[in-house]
């Protein structure tokens, strides 16, 4: 089924969660709302779930309006990042719970319960643990079972708050594949809500990005990674060095490096900053067109990769670069050694003032 | 803080050039406000050049010493003014202390009663929700009886019922030797020893038994209460309660509210035969009312009236520590420790209510002439 988010607005007070937020969800995929504590991603879901009520805006069920509809007539499936499950009952009786109570003309016979709950046990593949309580289970088979309890009333919707927010990062690793692995199998439409990229990037068909109750893009997770649509985005999706500098005509003077910018041919002496991750930056001991001089000032190996950080010539600016562990140990960078740096990609944005992501703390505003 | 030169300020600045900050303008709070954060996004070069700088206050000084944390190494000032210097270490020094609560100056008598009044009106409000929420919850329960859920009643009633027994029983049976200890020997001054039996019969059936059960269950039950659905809230079961598609009032606050109300009136009838016996005992001891006569005189002095006094205000009772606790229990929000603050309030509150309540029942019963 299918989920359209529709001018949803949301305020606490004077401060505002959602500002016309809207969103489509088509049937069968799996939607990651990714974006720093505070932007918003808990309570478009919780609104969508129906524990929250918006201020202004739609919610479509299957083109359905659902807004006025209570949370228990949405049939959603509902994980939070705590589990939530019944401390005073069993794995079993969990799971079972949202059938138990229903009212006797739409209740499954016993025989029919035991079956379905059986079965879900079998998909989390916890089914070994049925008679034990939730306090004896570890985090990940907690998690789990709380999914499996959200399957048990057959939601049109799945919904998934931090599931693995609780959790430590092996289980949460092993646990996302799995997901992933699950809703390829059951293809609900599912909405999960993450601050942690890679997790959204592995997990999600659709990645949406979220920053002070707006949506800052939405596309696949190459799209997102490959072409960030915001500086904000940029930022927010792994490590990033940023440049600043100025854009005319369609050419860009960062730090003394020129780089064509076309897409900004109309621009006119603007301040511009300039993205470019650690992994495409090219190092070599050799200066030529369209490099920057600079000085290692600190290498550091980290597993796979290991991270130089230069000090750019010219503007006495940190630069982040990564290389492979191979190819540090064919060159053997040095600190205090001058290197050549070549952006392979570089982003340009315009007019930082307007829409630069992260400002420095900003006491005075009145 | 300086007070603002009457020319207008000239705006802040913040320009990298060559690995240094040159700041220029003035850096106050009326100029950055104005004109916003100079400083460029990302990391700054570790050398700030203030040679040009103009004014400066708190608001820009910290703005600088923030700057200062997002320089890769140790920052060297250039051309800084001594005045400026000062400013920045006083700031560097005080600006993690705990700025005091933006109203905890001075407000004026007529904000607090404002603020208080709007507070308790949101309060109240709630209060009504609740009131009216549990109303049609146990309205529904009645129409369908067959939908209410008798494990949780049946297991309400033995935990708030049937485990409260001992203490209830001991504690009306001490209370009946109090009073007839205490009124006996005033009494028997007077060689009106047989009075006592009166005494502790009407005091025990008509209050002190149905008051002090009150309590007991107020600080058992009521408390447990509280504590159960606020630990609920807190782990979000509540929220998977709905989800699943059960209203939370139908399976935690109805039973309660149920199992309560059968309950009280049950522990007030043996909270008066344990008192009475206990002011019997006394009266046999201390008083040479042997039990025969105890119980004839009880006969005389006691009607079934004053019995249904006491134990007609039982289920009253039994519906404000149920509904307080309840209610208490839905208004913990965040983690552990508002369980507990929540815990507190409700028993405060139910026994406030119990005796508030009762005291009203005085002034009605006395003008019924009950």
């Amino acid at each position: 089924m299918s989920i359209e988010i529709r001018n949803i607005t949301k305020r606490f007070g004077a401060y505002t969660a959602l500002d016309e937020v809207s969103l489509d969800v088509p049937a069968g995929e799996l939607v990651a709302l990714l974006g720093p504590s505070g932007c918003g991603k808990t309570t478009l879901l919780r609104i969508v779930a129906g524990m929250e009520r918006p201020d202004a805006g739609q919610v479509l069920f299957h083109g359905e309006d659902a807004t006025d509809r209570h949370v228990r007539e949405r049939q959603v499936g509902f994980v939070f990042q705590h589990y939530a499950l019944f401390q005073h009952m069993s794995v079993f009786e969990n799971v079972a719970f949202g059938l138990r109570v229903r009212p006797r003309a739409t209740r499954p016979p016993e025989a029919e319960i035991r079956e379905r709950v059986m079965k879900l046990l079998a998909l989390v593949q916890l089914d070994w643990l049925a008679g034990r309580y939730p306090a004896q289970l570890s985090g990940g088979q907690r998690q789990r079972i709380a999914l499996a309890r959200a399957l048990a009333v057959e939601p049109r919707v799945l919904l998934l708050d931090e599931p693995f927010g609780a959790l430590d990062t092996q289980v949460r690793k092993e646990l996302r594949r799995w997901l992933r692995r699950l809703h390829d199998e059951i293809h609900v439409t599912s909405v999960f809500v993450t601050h942690d990229q890679e997790e959204a990037l592995e997990v999600a068909d659709r990645v949406v990005v979220m920053n002070r109750g707006h949506i800052e893009q939405i596309g696949t997770p190459d799209e997102v990674y490959e072409h960030p649509a915001t500086p904000f985005v940029y930022q927010f999706l792994g490590n990033v060095n940023l440049f600043h500098g100025r854009v005319h005509a369609g050419v860009a003077d960062v730090g003394g490096l020129r780089v064509p910018s076309p897409e900004h041919d109309a621009v006119e002496h603007a301040a511009a900053l300039a993205y470019v991750r650690p992994h495409d930056i090219e190092l070599s001991r050799q200066p030529g067109g369209g490099a920057l001089r600079g000085t290692v000032a600190e290498v550091r190996p980290l597993g796979p990769i290991v991270r130089l950080e230069v000090i750019a010539a010219p503007t006495g600016e940190t630069v982040e670069v990564e290389i492979t562990r191979e190819r540090y140990q064919a060159e053997t960078f040095r600190s205090g050694e001058v290197l050549y740096l070549r952006p392979r990609q570089l982003r340009v944005f315009v007019n930082p003032a307007a829409n630069a992501a992260p400002e420095p703390a900003r006491d005075f505003a009145i | 803080m300086p007070d603002a030169p009457p020319e207008p300020l000239a705006p802040p600045l913040a320009e990298c050039q060559a690995g240094r900050v040159r700041l220029a303008g003035a850096w106050t709070v009326t100029a950055l406000s104005a004109h916003g954060d100079p400083l460029p996004a990302g990391e700054l070069p570790t050398c700030f050049d203030a040679s040009a700088l103009g004014a400066l206050d708190t608001t820009g000084a910290l703005l600088l010493v923030h700057a200062e944390g997002r320089c890769a190494g140790a920052v060297a000032w250039e051309g800084l003014r001594d005045e400026h210097a000062e400013l920045l270490d006083l700031v560097r020094r005080h600006r993690h202390a705990a700025a005091p609560h933006a109203d905890a100056a001075s407000v004026g008598v007529l904000a607090l009663l404002g603020r208080d009044t709007c507070r308790r009106l949101a309060e109240a409000r709630d209060i009504l929700a609740f009131l009216g929420e549990a109303c049609v919850a146990c309205w529904r329960a009645l129409l369908l009886p067959h939908r209410l859920r008798l494990t949780p009643l049946l297991a309400n009633v033995q935990r708030a019922g049937f485990e409260a027994l001992p203490i209830v029983g001991l504690l009306s049976f001490l209370m009946g030797i109090v009073i007839a200890y205490q009124g006996g020997q005033q009494l028997r001054t007077y060689g009106a020893s047989l009075f006592v039996v009166d005494l502790v019969t009407l005091t025990m059936l008509r209050e002190m038994a149905v008051i002090l059960t009150a309590i007991i269950v107020a600080g058992r039950t009521g408390s447990a209460y509280t504590a159960q659905i606020g630990t609920m809230r807190v782990t979000e079961e509540i929220d998977a309660l709905r989800t699943i598609g059960i209203r939370p009032l139908d399976l935690l606050v109805v039973p309660k509210i149920f199992a309560l109300v059968l309950v009280l009136p049950l522990l007030t009838v043996y909270a008066d035969m344990m008192g009475v016996f206990g002011g019997m005992f006394i009266a046999d001891l201390m008083f040479g009312v042997s039990f025969t006569e105890f119980l004839q005189r009880l006969e005389q002095v006691v009607s079934l009236r004053h019995f249904l006094v006491g134990v007609g205000k039982a289920p009253v009772f039994a519906l404000l520590i149920a509904l307080v606790g309840c209610y208490q229990g839905f208004k913990v929000s965040g983690g552990a420790d508002a369980v507990g603050r929540q815990t507190t309030v409700s028993v405060v509150q139910a026994i406030f209510l119990v005796i508030v309540v009762d005291a009203a029942f005085s002034v009605l019963f006395s003008a019924l002439r009950v």
